[in-house]
């Protein structure tokens, strides 16, 4: 969905982890 | 997941990993890896390292690849934890002065080996804060996005064919009201003291 997808990069500026400038390299759930 | 100094019992959990990266990716500058939980979420804590804090964890545990493949390495572990649960384990110590560790082990079948030790830090309160803040406003716009868009499938429905969105809304509010019904939602208030 188009919209979601928008939403999500949006949202991924707000990301607290992403405060320091870092990049996601890996973000996954693992059992 | 285990308790302070093995005493008490382990839980299995889905954690949630997030590995972030300073610099470029074949040359990081700092590694910083994030877990956290779905089931807690005041469950916050961080492992940093950067060249020169690698150094002496490259020493200690004698590890042969250098900085700038460590994240790559931790993907390869953590992807071997959820290809191969039998062979590959992840186990998180929590000790009670907000310090953590992450151990990957493997299951050799006649020994278990220790790969590769990660010292966490609890988050600070603050930071669980605002990974809480941040978490609930994602999932709100989320759920406002998909309300949304059943919205306008709904208008589309009873445009297009009215007796089907009929018979989905019989469906729905017989659904939902065995759902009320047997549904509670709990609302933490504190931190949970880990």
């Amino acid at each position: 969905m188009i919209i979601d997808e928008e939403l999500n990069l949006d949202m991924e500026k707000l990301d607290p982890s992403l405060s320091d400038g870092s990049r996601v390299f890996y973000d996954r759930e693992v059992w | 997941m285990q308790g302070e100094a093995n005493t008490l019992p382990g839980s299995l959990e889905a954690i949630k990993v997030k590995i972030l990266i300073s610099g470029p990716d074949d040359s990081p500058t700092l590694v910083r890896m994030e877990l956290s939980s779905e089931v807690d979420l005041f469950f916050h804590y961080v492992h940093v390292i950067d060249r020169q804090g690698y150094r002496i964890v490259q020493e200690q545990q004698r590890l042969v690849v250098d900085f700038n493949e460590y994240q790559n390495v931790l993907v390869r572990m953590l992807n071997s934890c959820i290809r191969e649960p039998n062979n590959h384990l992840a186990i998180f110590l929590m000790r009670g002065d907000c310090a953590g560790r992450l151990d990957f082990i493997q299951n050799m079948e006649y020994k278990f080996v220790e790969l590769m030790s990660c010292v966490f830090e609890r988050s600070s309160e603050d930071m669980v804060q605002r990974h809480i803040s941040y978490r609930y406003n994602n999932m709100k716009i989320k759920l406002s996005a998909a309300q949304s868009r059943l919205h306008d499938i709904q208008n589309l429905v009873k445009a297009k064919n009215p007796s089907l969105l009929l018979q989905l809304q019989k469906s729905n509010s017989s659904n939902s009201s065995s759902y009320n019904s047997s549904q509670l939602f709990v609302i933490p208030t504190t931190s949970s003291k880990r």
